[in-house]
């Protein structure tokens, strides 16, 4: 039986960046690589998620769990799944 | 009746010349990450009717979210995957609030294609939700209606 709860203020913040992120040229534009974000601010873009969300946390001085990782599209033609 | 919402993104390519929109459904999952204070994560999700089963990317799953493998083994865009269980948490339309746990199946990527999409969530949360998928054309968001 499913229940309902409050979302915590680190899920809201993560949905908050996530959708942000949607729209946000400065994320959109990094066509092909990951976006490392953290309260509507992009802190590092590259290929290297493990690294870009250590280096987010570092500049940031947040927790790296709370790093949100945006994968950029490189071609938004394509179809997500076999 | 918890019910998620799904957001038409709809973005504006330009190929040869020709601009037209294209869309994707989105919504987002909270899933289970003891890494976090609170114990959960929130991570994007495109829902895609034409995928058997849910997909985590290895860059979504790979910093720690819990899943349970069952064993088994297939693939997804060209990479080997794990297959799994997984419990999520659904928004809820006030979006302050999420509803579950849902134990869905998911295949887990042991890596990630080029430029990976987020999370892809398959027709099978649909059967094991015995939700309903309602999709109105844009502006109005879709919904998965989970009785």
């Amino acid at each position: 039986m499913a229940t309902v709860r409050p979302m915590t203020d680190a899920e809201r913040e993560m949905r908050d960046d996530l959708d942000w992120a949607l729209n946000a040229p400065e994320v959109q534009q990094n066509k092909g690589q990951f976006v490392a974000i953290c309260n509507r601010h992009v802190y590092a873009v590259g290929h290297d998620p493990q690294a870009l969300r250590a280096d987010a946390a570092a500049q940031a001085e947040c927790p790296i769990w709370r790093v949100v990782l945006v994968s950029v599209q490189a071609d938004e033609l394509l179809e997500a799944s076999d | 009746m918890p019910v998620a919402p799904l957001t038409w993104a709809i973005h504006h390519v330009t190929v040869a010349g020709v601009t037209f929109p294209i869309a994707r459904l989105a919504t987002t999952l909270s899933l289970p990450d003891p890494a976090s204070p609170s114990g959960w994560r929130t991570e994007r999700a495109w829902y895609d009717s034409g995928a058997p089963l849910t997909v985590f990317p290895h860059y979504v799953h790979a910093v720690g979210i819990v899943w349970r493998p069952l064993g088994a083994t297939t693939a997804w865009l060209g990479q080997a995957c794990d297959l799994g269980e997984i419990d999520v948490w659904l928004p809820a339309p006030d979006l302050t609030s999420l509803a579950g746990p849902y134990r869905i199946l998911a295949k887990f990527a042991r890596s990630d294609p080029p430029s990976p999409p987020p999370v892809i969530i398959g027709a099978q949360l649909q059967l094991a939700l015995a939700a309903t998928l309602f999709i109105p054309p844009p502006p109005t968001d879709g919904e998965l209606r989970i009785p």
